[in-house]
């Protein structure tokens, strides 16, 4: 029954403590109405040595002993102070995440910066579930924090939890933040290896379904590409560019260059969504490991031909951007 | 999100923690037993090399016998497991064991825990001002160490530690000062440990005193006590410090009979004026309030005993102060009754007989009291005796005899002891009376010093009308032993009020001496001292009658200062404030619209923002558009003058005051 109540106010003490942890755009500081304070089971065991100190002074009536019970409570006052005093006010400045596999990890780059000329002292960062990094933060310091990758698609910066018990780890002084960013997972990389007479049958399908009537003869359509400044208006696909902010500038090449690889979301017809988006994830990574054209043609885009680390990493946004 | 705050210690941590354990239980060394420091040095020796040379700790079954072995070195040792120095024995040696297992963060933290532990159980043997020092020291340590091992390894990681706890501790001085003045304190033990050795008193003046006893206290140049006197001093032959007074003569020893007659307290009439002192008594384990002769009240709770001797409730076993008022001229007991005068009178049956023939020969023609001691006084004088801290060995059996007539050498008791067992004989009723006599003059304070070598002992005879009167034997003999007192505490011990070394060395010796209890003076008056009575003393100085009141204050004065010093943390965490005019009165335009919930967003020009909100305020909307403008031509206009800018201010300034 107790046991209850109490499990039920310290579950409403943490829900009060999330609801309140500061959330936003960055910079995220931690302010000093958001840092929390209490004595850690070293600080509890502490105390109980100074109840055994004050007895035992007041026993044999010993001032010496009554003066170190004294100061050692007080120096445990203050440094509750110091505590508080080292995490308040640090602030996020900066985070940055590398995208990742779904089912991997994601690699956060949390910059701190501290205002105070003295540094931040063993300061344990974790993102919600992880294991902390510890660190001691200086006027601007990148943490590298990983937090599993569970889905694919935008995922939110998981709650950040600081916390330190610096000086004498008698007081855990912590406090959350909440920043709104997140971070892109690709589709988890699965599927079977490119066979060569797939890729060519997958390639032909493709290029009978979106090839637009309006190709020059004797070239071949390549794929779209970014307008870019000189571009003729001819050559601009307007259909496919009314879905998006920019317009996409139909490429052609000529006929003697070996065809690119084609991969296509329609010629997996009989996968489940989340599988098809694996096997493709898995074909542009193999074919950017190669040299060689590739292009990717989801139901939204066709990107590519091309190649390159902007080309691949154009094909696994738009994989982990699907819906 | 624990697994990394207590993860393994590093050797440098390692190697801290056994200096700490080391340095906090040095002290320890000067009360424990030889051989088991000796065992202690041995562990830490052992356990300072292991993790030097970064061994893994020992293995379980080493450890537990190690333990087994330390409990039996301490049972077999000392012969007991429990009382105060196997306790302590016990505590150190197994502190220094824990520090062969110390891999994890949690083995670190007990350790600094045991530290603290051990660091206290120092000051039950000894709290002088050296002790004092120890105690900073120690604690200093301590709370380096605890902040060391709270820290992640890096550059400078030492003297960061360092820092923070030089920081730390006197940070805290406020509050442990508060804490210590106010904090409620409880008189008295609240239970007592076994073993009879708990106590740090040590042997003084007693209840018991055979031939040699006071010579033994008088080489000693342990302070007894320490006086102050409200005005003049009084002259030296009047510095008699009254202590116990003994009635009964056995086996040439005298004492009080455990089964002696209940006498009345003595009736003490103060014949001229009466000399106040106020005394810093050291412990003796003794019930007796020393104070100067003849006492006549005291401001702590005591009774008066037979012998006019200010007797305390308890045996004092900590140092106290109190202040007592005396009368140098008076009349004691000026009516004897029945059972004081019997027992003033008595003597075994037989034994000593040429002292007994000759207080008849003496007696044999004197009619007053007063005359016969005269003509036992001269006596004495005209037989050269000598007087000496080191006197021969007296016969068992005819003790007195054998002092009068064959040694004739002896110290005070054996005079005063000769004197009343004469006057006795003679069928004068006379007591023996022990105390101190005389008193040094502090060089640095205003304060007189007895010591143990001022013990002596004394004789006092009933006359009626007077009542008992002092009669000093010693004087006959050593006349210097009494006017010259004051100077013959700086002689060698047993020059027995003779001889004096005088010197260049010996003089800065004497004031190094004077000067170090000057300061251990003060020490023991303003801290050592410091207990109930002195605490509730300051309560009512400070007009809180009750201890409860006291507990308020306490209360809120702590809680009043943690407020104070988190304003102080806050203050200092404030924002920076700019030092440029303009923009400080710009911020406070945006507060002052914050306020009113249109906050600027951080990445909006003053201009826009101004226009976005405008449109919602109908009556200040174009005055905030014009300011922003006026604030942006300011920002980017490097045309703009002084007076311009005076001119925004006040704009700001009206506007932030205006009803929004």
């Amino acid at each position: 029954m107790a046991r209850r109540f109490v499990d039920r106010l310290v579950a409403r003490g943490a829900a009060s403590i999330a609801r309140r942890a500061p959330q936003g755009a960055l910079p995220l500081r931690v302010s000093p109405r958001r840092l929390y304070i209490l004595p850690t089971r070293f600080g509890g065991v502490f105390a109980l040595l100074m109840i055994a100190l004050l007895v035992g002074a007041t026993n044999y009536g010993n001032n010496l002993a009554f003066a170190l019970a004294f100061w050692l409570g007080a120096i445990a006052l203050v440094s509750m102070h110091r505590a508080h005093r080292n995490l308040s006010g640090l602030s996020l400045a900066d985070i940055h995440a590398e995208p990742a596999h779904a089912g991997g990890q994601l690699t956060w780059r949390l910059t701190w910066a501290s205002e105070a000329r003295r540094p931040r002292r063993r300061v344990a960062i974790a993102l919600a579930g992880a294991p902390p990094v510890v660190r001691d933060i200086r006027t601007s310091t990148t943490i590298t924090a990983e937090h599993p990758a569970n889905r694919r698609g935008e995922q939110a910066i998981a709650r950040i939890h600081i916390e330190s018990r610096y000086p004498l780890g008698l007081f855990r002084c912590w406090a959350y933040l909440v920043p709104r960013h997140t971070a892109l997972v690709y589709p988890s990389v699965a599927g079977t290896t490119r066979a060569h007479d797939t890729s060519h049958d997958t390639a032909d399908a493709a290029r009978e379904h979106i090839r637009p009537a309006s190709v020059m003869p004797g070239e071949f359509y390549r794929g779209h590409r970014r307008y870019r400044d000189g571009d003729t208006w001819a050559q601009i696909d307007w259909k496919h560019s009314a879905r998006r902010d920019h317009w996409l500038v139909r490429e052609s090449e000529s006929p003697v260059t070996p065809a690119p690889a084609v991969f296509a979301y329609h010629a997996l017809g009989d996968q489940p969504h989340e599988a098809r988006l694996s096997q493709l994830a898995r074909w542009v990574i193999e074919a950017a490991a190669l040299p060689g054209d590739y292009r990717l043609i989801l139901p939204d885009i066709d990107i590519g031909p091309a190649s390159g680390r902007a080309h691949r990493i154009a094909c696994l946004d738009a994989l982990a951007r699907q819906p | 999100m624990t697994a990394p705050l207590t993860g393994p210690t590093s050797r440098k941590e390692r190697l801290a923690l056994v200096g700490l354990a080391l340095f906090v239980s040095a002290g320890h060394i000067a009360h424990l037993p030889v051989w088991l420091s000796g065992l202690a040095l041995l562990l830490f020796i052992w356990q300072g090399w292991a993790h030097w040379q970064g061994r893994p700790s020992p293995p379980g079954w080493l450890r537990g016998g190690a333990t087994l072995g330390v409990f039996a070195c301490v049972f077999f040792g000392i012969g007991q497991l429990t009382g105060q120095t196997a306790g302590v024995a016990l505590l150190a040696l197994m502190t220094t064991l824990k520090l062969s297992e110390l891999q994890r963060q949690r083995d670190a933290e007990i350790v600094l825990l045991l530290c603290c532990f051990v660091l206290a159980t120092e000051f039950l043997f000894s709290q002088s001002l050296a002790m004092a020092l120890y105690l900073v020291a120690g604690l200093f340590a301590i709370v380096t160490v605890f902040v060391y091992v709270h820290t992640l390894a890096g550059p400078a990681r030492l003297r960061h530690a360092l820092g923070e706890a030089a920081t730390l501790t006197v940070l805290a001085i406020p509050l442990a000062g508060l804490c210590f003045l106010l904090f409620p304190r409880l008189p008295g033990p609240l239970w007592h440990l076994g073993g009879g050795e708990d106590s740090s008193a040590v042997t003084g003046l007693s209840d018991r005193m055979s031939p040699g006893a006071i010579s033994q206290l008088a080489r000693s140049q342990r302070v007894a006590l320490r006086a102050r006197f409200d005005g003049p001093a009084p002259p030296p032959r009047a510095r008699y410090w009254r202590g116990p007074v003994l009635w009964d003569f056995a086996d040439n020893t005298w004492y009080n009979r455990a089964d002696g007659p209940d006498l009345a307290g003595a009736n003490v009439m103060a014949q001229g004026p009466t000399q106040s002192v106020t005394i810093t008594l050291e412990p003796r384990d003794q019930p007796w309030l020393i104070a100067l002769d003849t006492p006549l009240s005291a401001d702590r709770d005591y009774r008066l005993g037979a012998g006019a001797t200010l007797i305390a409730d308890t045996p004092i076993n900590e140092r106290i102060r109190y202040r007592t008022r005396s009368a140098l001229q008076r009349r004691l007991d000026p009516d004897l009754s029945r059972a004081a005068r019997a027992r003033a009178l008595a003597l075994p049956p037989a034994g000593n007989p040429r002292t007994r023939a000759l207080a008849r020969r003496l007696a044999a023609d004197t009619g007053s009291h007063r005359a016969l001691v005269d003509r036992a006084m001269k006596w004495l004088a005209a037989h050269n005796f000598v007087y000496t801290l080191r006197p021969p060995q007296t016969s068992a059996r005819n003790s007195v005899d054998d002092f009068l007539f064959r040694t004739r050498t002896g110290f005070c008791e054996h005079y005063a002891g000769a004197m009343v067992y004469l006057m006795r004989a003679a069928g004068v009723p006379a007591r023996v009376v022990t105390g101190y006599l005389g008193a040094e003059p502090a060089l640095y304070g205003d304060y007189w010093i007895v010591r143990d070598a001022n013990a002596h002992a004394w004789a006092e005879i009933w006359q009626a009308g007077s009542g008992w009167v002092r009669v000093d034997p010693t004087r006959a003999v050593a006349p210097t032993r009494i006017d010259r007192l004051p100077e013959n505490s700086r002689d060698s011990v047993d020059a027995g009020g003779n001889a004096r070394a005088d010197g260049p060395l010996t003089g800065l010796f004497y004031r190094g001496r004077m000067a170090w209890d000057g300061m251990n003076a003060a020490w023991n008056q303003w801290f050592l001292a410091y207990g109930p009575a002195l605490q509730q003393g300051l309560m009512q100085r400070l007009g809180l009658k009750s201890k409860g009141a006291g507990v308020i204050v306490l209360t809120l004065a702590s809680v009043g200062l943690l407020a104070l010093a988190s304003l102080f943390m806050i203050w200092r965490m404030r924002p920076a404030r700019t030092r440029d005019r303009v923009l400080r009165a710009w911020q406070g335009v945006e507060r002052r619209m914050a306020r009113i919930g249109r906050p600027r967003a951080r990445h909006e020009p003053a201009s826009h923002w101004a226009a976005r909100v405008a449109p919602t305020m109908p009556r200040n909307g174009p005055e905030l558009v014009a300011l922003a403008a006026h604030y942006e031509t300011l920002r980017y206009d490097p045309r703009s003058g002084t007076a311009e800018r005076r001119n925004f201010q006040r704009k700001a300034r009206r506007f932030r005051r205006r009803r929004l």
